[in-house]
């Protein structure tokens, strides 16, 4: 038989694939430096600039010794009552408006923004709704959640649902689940809705993350760590993604296409409705073991900034790290009548 | 066996080796580069909870490349079927054993972490006509259409220039004795680009 596949014997292209596996090596090393080397606005500018290296150490010194454990508290324990809170806050009736800054990282697209806006009502009728600036000539695409679920209007003007598209209405789906991958991701979209939307994004940190809460004197912040292979990983977690791959479903509990049926259409080729979902897994991620999650898609690194009343959030930080496209979403609220903030915005850095 | 902390120290020194293989092994079999992300992951958890069955005594990397290898062709089979086109097993499999040869002996030059570090400095070495289109293609997981539109060069010279760097990449590794073979093999060749 004949392979459609390029021809594996031909040494050019043989040489030409090994320095092409390296070249995506160092790019996902690259990514983890980079992320690495991000460290957050307000961090940096504590650091001694033009002093001399004695009197910055000495600085340092009185600094640690005196101000820091007077003034910064980091508590685990009370994570999960600051998520709590902030879930609260978002529950409360009202509308929160928060603007979006989404930087690409690495190279010379690190200075290309896509900036917008969503607003989160509360209330008997939550739902959240935005827009993206897609480029200089204004072009904007609306996207937003509701009882339905996520939609987004297409440059067509047609608004999408991504679970009516092409499987019909289905129930929204579990907020404790993790993992954006294959359910808010909608062609035509630059970022997972999830990721935008402060009331899909708290839930998912309660599982696979380590979490922080660092308090000051007049804020708090909260930085929760993805728990990532190899360190850190969950044991129960990769024992159920092994069980679930040697089951032929997928993390998420769908069904595999070499498992499929005779007669039955395969997954991808006809959508949704080609997924079988296993009760064993998705049993398993409703209970917190969620291997989709932890190992996929999920935020490598969020951080919350807070109000000085410790519920509201005034700034967010999300990095997803996805090989393609590795981006930060930056939220911040925004008062009313408030200027955007330009010269504000963290671009990262780029090694 | 060897204790967690052991052993997952170890699995991240394979990283970078073990990324490699798996994106070489897969190239133009796959949809997307997010695919190769997941295959490796999907390694590694195998590789974590069938970690007793390794004999700690003998290098990780082969053991490593195994289990890729099952993963990498059970989708790669499943791709097959799913775009409906023909796959000769027979072939696939003389490739991916010739892949698993090329990294084992890259392997017995130097671990990981020094090769990370010669491609490194090999990729920042590159004119920057070629870094920039290299950097855009891997970094930022543009295809070869969107960094011609970004760079406002036509798609062949986009492709040209990356085929150009990748040759270029390979003879600076060569070179300094990073990787095996000669330079014979640099002189550039057509193929699609767009693939991951």
């Amino acid at each position: 038989m004949k392979s459609a596949f390029p021809d594996p014997r031909d040494p050019k292209q043989f040489d030409d694939d090994v320095i092409h596996g390296l070249m995506a090596a160092h790019a996902s090393e690259s990514v983890g430096a980079t992320v690495a080397r991000v460290e957050p606005r307000r961090v940096r500018s504590m650091q001694p600039m033009s002093m001399g290296p004695i009197a910055a150490i000495l600085l340092m010194a009185v600094t640690l010794a005196v101000l820091v454990p007077m003034a910064i508290s980091p508590s685990a324990a009370s994570a999960s009552d600051v998520i709590g809170s902030a879930e609260a806050a978002l529950a409360e009736p009202g509308s929160r408006t928060y603007e979006i800054r989404i930087t690409r990282w690495g190279g010379p697209v690190a200075s290309r923004l896509m900036q917008g806006e969503i607003t989160h009502v509360a209330g008997s009728e939550p739902r959240s709704f935005g827009y993206l600036e897609l480029d200089d000539s204004g072009k904007r695409l609306e996207f937003g959640r509701d009882a339905q679920g996520a939609w987004f209007k297409g440059s067509d003007g047609q608004v999408r649902r991504r679970a009516a598209d092409d499987a019909g209405p289905r129930e929204p789906r579990d907020p404790s689940q993790q993992g954006a991958k294959g359910t808010a991701r909608q062609a035509g979209l630059p970022v997972d809705i999830d990721w935008m939307t402060l009331n899909s994004v708290l839930p998912r940190l309660k599982k696979g993350y380590d979490l922080q809460v660092v308090e000051y004197p007049r804020w708090k912040t909260l930085i929760a760590r993805r728990q990532w292979m190899p360190n850190g990983i969950d044991p129960k977690a990769a024992a159920e993604r092994a069980e679930s791959m040697r089951q032929g479903t997928q993390p998420d509990g769908a069904a595999s296409d070499d498992r499929a049926l005779p007669g039955e259409p395969r997954v991808g080729e006809s959508g949704g409705a080609a997924r079988r979902p296993n009760a064993d897994v998705q049993a398993a991620m409703r209970t917190g073991l969620a291997t989709g999650g932890a190992l996929r898609g999920a935020p490598l690194r969020v951080e919350l900034e807070f109000a000085p009343d410790g519920r509201v959030i005034e700034r967010a930080r999300i990095e997803l790290d996805a090989s393609r496209a590795p981006r930060t979403i930056e939220l911040r609220l925004k008062t009313p009548g408030q200027p955007s903030a330009d010269d504000e915005v963290d671009l990262g850095i780029w090694e | 066996m060897e204790s967690h902390d052991t052993f997952d120290r170890r699995l991240a020194q394979e990283r970078f080796l073990l990324v490699g293989f798996v994106a070489a092994a897969c190239r133009g079999r796959v949809a997307s580069s997010d695919v190769v992300e997941d295959l490796v992951q999907d390694t590694l958890a195998i590789a974590w909870t069938r970690r007793a069955e390794f004999d700690a005594s003998r290098p990780l990397g082969p053991w490593l490349r195994g289990i890729a290898v099952k993963v990498v062709m059970g989708s790669v089979r499943r791709e097959a079927r799913r775009r409906r086109i023909a796959m000769d097993d027979a072939h696939e499999i003389v490739r991916i054993e010739g892949m698993t040869e090329r990294f084992a002996a890259i392997e017995d030059q130097l671990d990981g972490r020094q090769l990370a570090e010669g491609v490194r400095g090999c990729v920042q070495a590159l004119p920057a006509t070629f870094r920039e289109v290299l950097e855009l293609h891997y970094g930022g997981g543009q295809s070869i259409g969107e960094i011609a539109v970004e760079l406002g060069i036509s798609d062949d010279l986009a492709s040209k220039r990356a085929i150009r760097g990748r040759a270029l990449v390979a003879r600076c590794l060569r070179s300094k004795g990073l990787v095996p073979g000669s330079d014979e093999h640099d002189a550039s060749h057509g193929r699609d680009e767009e693939q991951p």
